[in-house]
């Protein structure tokens, strides 16, 4: 790779504004990835890691996904103007809604740091939402094959574009950074009504104290939804006049299938430790929501794991439990098996959003070399009635309580 | 390496050479590692503790409140951070990716050649690094902290 041409691109832009000096500009090309298998025991349910995967992982591979689910492959360009200003443009190949290459660019700004313990940033940043939110994607950074699902497959975008500031205290033994971040999140996702374009406006303000072995987290973040689901076959179906006769106040569902202009707040608190044997992470939050298309969710997950010299062996309990009343869909004054299969359509639209599962995992790693490690994860989940929210619904068949899925795949970094 | 010269051993015209050059790595893997500045670097000697929040990236900077740049040497890497964070260079390597690909740090500069790592100090003020101590001109770099590599034991 020609080691000018991006830095020339890249200094020919910002140059009036830099003054090089001595050693700078400074650049480096590096990256990371995994290629893992997903496989499951079910075909009615799909596996996915976030909800902006095409694809899923099913027991006989119809859901597409099982190869895509965990693998993906990211490049990063750092390059230091100064010793104040630098710049990191990221782009991930992964399964992703929308076009390939603008929702893949996971990071793409220039921050200046006017002292040594404050930055501003001003680009495409990661959602800094939880403990891991802005680094899910480099597997080799964390034990699991994926960050804990009950948690993190709702987290519901990889990036925004906008501002943040961060400001680092000493504090005691450790130190204590302030981040206040805001700006608009536009995340294409992949829903059963189709992908649909999420904008959303945000902002958030994170602690984190740091010291030796621990790191804790607390954030706050809001979230409006801009725009709208596709949701114009509900609401084609809930006005229907015809409809509406056979299935007396159908049209009161309307306000059950609108995103548009409701709110998210997320709150989480999320610890860990790690003294080089033991390993552990723990994070809980509540997300409160406008609308039953997302519901209130408690969630919250622990993960102990102990090193035996390249070896990591861990266990990870998690919950997900959504507070979303089921919403009664009319019933059809006939009992004509359309109109029975267009009550059942609506009941999963609205009804099978709020989560009820709960998971437990056991795992390994193996530190093969000190930039690659082999990885294994088997997951047993337990489902509540309509409790499979974050997995895709790929037939009408009844859903199964229990669901399996294991994996194994490869982290490396470059 | 310690095999090929056991197995060179056999041969009697060449146990002076092997001897040779096992007095070379047994003195090499024995020196100190000393981390060094610039001359102008402000900082009074460091401590243990200073020295690995600069080089895990909790703390940026020096006394002098300017920002710094501390560079990682390739072939005393593993030894360095062993010695510092009794952590294997790959756990590390994984603590680095999470800061780095998260866009909120950049990790240490590893430089192999041992020149290219003073010119390095010598031209940067803010500049941190550490090499084996049979390296080090006092007229060039100051030292800011020593660990000794023999017995483990470190000194202010």
């Amino acid at each position: 790779m020609s080691k000018k041409l991006p830095l020339l691109l890249i200094a020919f832009f910002l140059s009036p504004i830099i003054q090089a000096e001595g050693q700078y500009p400074d650049w480096s090309v590096s990256g990371f990835g995994s290629f893992s298998y997903v496989g499951t025991d079910t075909n009615s349910l799909g596996f996915i890691r976030n909800r902006t995967q095409t694809k899923s992982a099913t027991k006989s591979g119809e859901g597409g996904g099982g190869v895509t689910t965990d693998s993906r492959l990211g490049i990063q360009l750092d390059v230091d103007f100064t010793e104040s200003i630098h710049t990191t443009v990221q782009w991930i190949a992964r399964d992703h809604a929308g076009d390939f290459f603008e929702q893949n660019l996971e990071l793409a700004f220039i921050s200046w740091r006017p002292a040594y313990d404050l930055d501003i940033r001003a680009g495409r940043l990661a959602l800094d939402t939880f403990l891991i939110a802005d680094h899910r994607n480099v597997g080799f950074s964390y034990p699991w094959m994926r960050p804990p699902h009950d948690f993190y497959v709702n987290i519901s975008a990889y990036h925004f574009d906008g501002a943040d500031i961060a400001k680092q205290f000493s504090l005691d033994s450790g130190y204590l950074t302030v981040k206040a971040f805001a700006g608009y999140g536009m995340n294409h996702f992949a829903v059963g009504l189709g992908v649909f374009e999420m904008d959303m406006p945000m902002a958030g303000l994170s602690l984190a104290y740091e010291t030796d072995n621990w790191l804790t987290k607390a954030v706050y973040n809001y979230q409006h939804f801009d725009t709208e689901i596709p949701n114009e076959p509900l609401l084609g179906l809930i006005n229907s006049p015809q409809l509406n006769q056979v299935m007396p106040g159908l049209s009161a569902l309307e306000s059950h299938v609108s995103l548009k202009d409701t709110n998210l707040h997320y709150m989480s608190l999320g610890t860990r430790y790690d003294d080089a044997v033991w390993l552990m992470h723990a994070e809980i939050s509540y997300l409160a929501s406008d609308t039953s298309l997302v519901g209130d969710v408690l969630s919250g997950y622990m993960s102990v794991g102990r090193r035996f010299s390249d070896f990591t062996f861990y266990s990870v309990y998690g919950v997900a439990h959504g507070f979303h009343k089921n919403v009664d869909i009319p019933t059809p004054v006939v009992a004509d098996p359309q109109l029975l299969g267009i009550q059942s359509f609506l009941d999963v639209a609205v009804n099978n959003n709020t989560p009820k599962q709960q998971s437990f995992s056991l795992g390994a790693r193996w530190d093969v070399h000190p930039k690659i490690a082999l990885k294994t994860q088997w997951v047993h989940y337990w489902f509540e009635e309509n409790g499979a929210a974050y997995w895709r619904h790929l037939d009408d068949s009844i859903k199964p309580s229990q669901v399996n899925v294991w994996s194994v795949g490869v982290d490396f970094i470059f | 390496m310690f095999g090929l010269l056991a197995w060179i051993s056999y041969f009697k015209p060449m146990k002076f050479i092997t001897l040779s050059l096992l007095l070379l790595f047994t003195s090499s893997l024995l020196a100190d590692i000393v981390v060094i500045g610039n001359l102008k670097n402000s900082n009074p000697m460091m401590s243990a503790r200073e020295v690995q929040e600069i080089y895990m990236g909790r703390k940026r900077g020096l006394a002098d409140n300017a920002i710094a740049y501390p560079i990682d040497n390739s072939d005393l890497r593993q030894s360095f951070y062993k010695h510092l964070t009794d952590r294997p260079i790959a756990q590390i390597n994984a603590y680095w990716a999470r800061l780095k690909f998260s866009g909120n740090r950049t990790p240490p500069e590893i430089v192999s050649d041992t020149a290219d790592i003073i010119n390095k100090v010598k031209a940067n003020k803010n500049a941190i690094a550490y090499i084996n101590d049979q390296h080090v001109e006092e007229s060039e770099v100051r030292i800011l902290f020593v660990i000794k590599n023999n017995n483990g034991t470190d000194k202010d």
